[in-house]
């Protein structure tokens, strides 16, 4: 984003800034819910007792 | 480097076409995987774990790698650049992610379409697999749609690289 009266480059525009805030709550999302169902060894199906 | 613009189009239209062709391909591999994770059916669970792997293997994996490649060449031979504009580099990093993602999870669609072969169905295995494969295509078609959304609407932004190019043109063209 540059400013419109001084011309100088003010870092990243609006919807940059709003799309890493989004993929961050996602990761966090995630990792929360990835840890609480016990991390990827539950997840696959190798690991699974059988 | 600026591309001529016969070869700018050839490369456009090979990157549009793998990339909707991608999108297309991993649209089937979550149908399947979405039969093998509803169906009660063992004959449909034995057929749709083990057709997931030669698409992700012999379609998916080759077509994500072509949309990357095909969307780097015009990007380095125009003056859009590869990291001039915030779009060209959010959909880059997004291909990427995309990419990658698919490449860890082939051990576990090798592993699904193992499992659905063995005598006795491991039913429980196949659908904790089909369920993180379902997940991963769905999560997968979102992630990809994204770059597709970027590429027609291409959001303002300049990058500080893209910005101090910008200007460096513009006092070359200034007297």
């Amino acid at each position: 984003m540059v400013d419109p009266v001084t011309g100088e480059y003010k870092g990243p525009p609006r919807w940059v800034k709003k799309s890493a805030i989004t993929a961050v709550n996602l990761v966090l999302l995630f990792a929360i819910h990835f840890f609480s169902i016990g991390g990827i060894s539950a997840m696959h199906p190798a690991s699974t007792p059988q | 480097m600026i591309m001529p613009p016969f070869l700018h189009k050839f490369t456009l239209t090979l990157h549009v076409t793998s990339s909707v062709g991608l999108l297309g391909s991993i649209a089937s591999f979550l149908a399947l995987a979405i039969v093998g994770l509803t169906s009660a059916d063992d004959q449909a669970l034995r057929s749709a774990y083990p057709a997931m792997q030669p698409i992700a293997r012999m379609v998916i994996v080759p077509l994500a790698f072509a949309a990357l490649l095909t969307g780097l060449i015009p990007c380095l031979g125009t003056a859009w650049g590869l990291f001039q504009h915030y779009w060209v580099v959010v959909k880059l990093l997004l291909t990427t992610f995309a990419t990658t993602i698919l490449l860890i999870k082939m051990a576990l669609i090798s592993e699904a379409a193992r499992l659905a072969t063995e005598t006795i169905l491991p039913r429980a295995d196949l659908h904790a697999a089909g369920l993180q494969l379902a997940v991963h295509a769905a999560g997968g078609l979102t992630v990809l749609f994204l770059p597709m959304v970027l590429s027609i609407y291409k959001p303002q932004g300049r990058t500080r690289c893209g910005w101090r190019k910008q200007q460096v043109k513009l006092s070359v063209v200034k007297p």
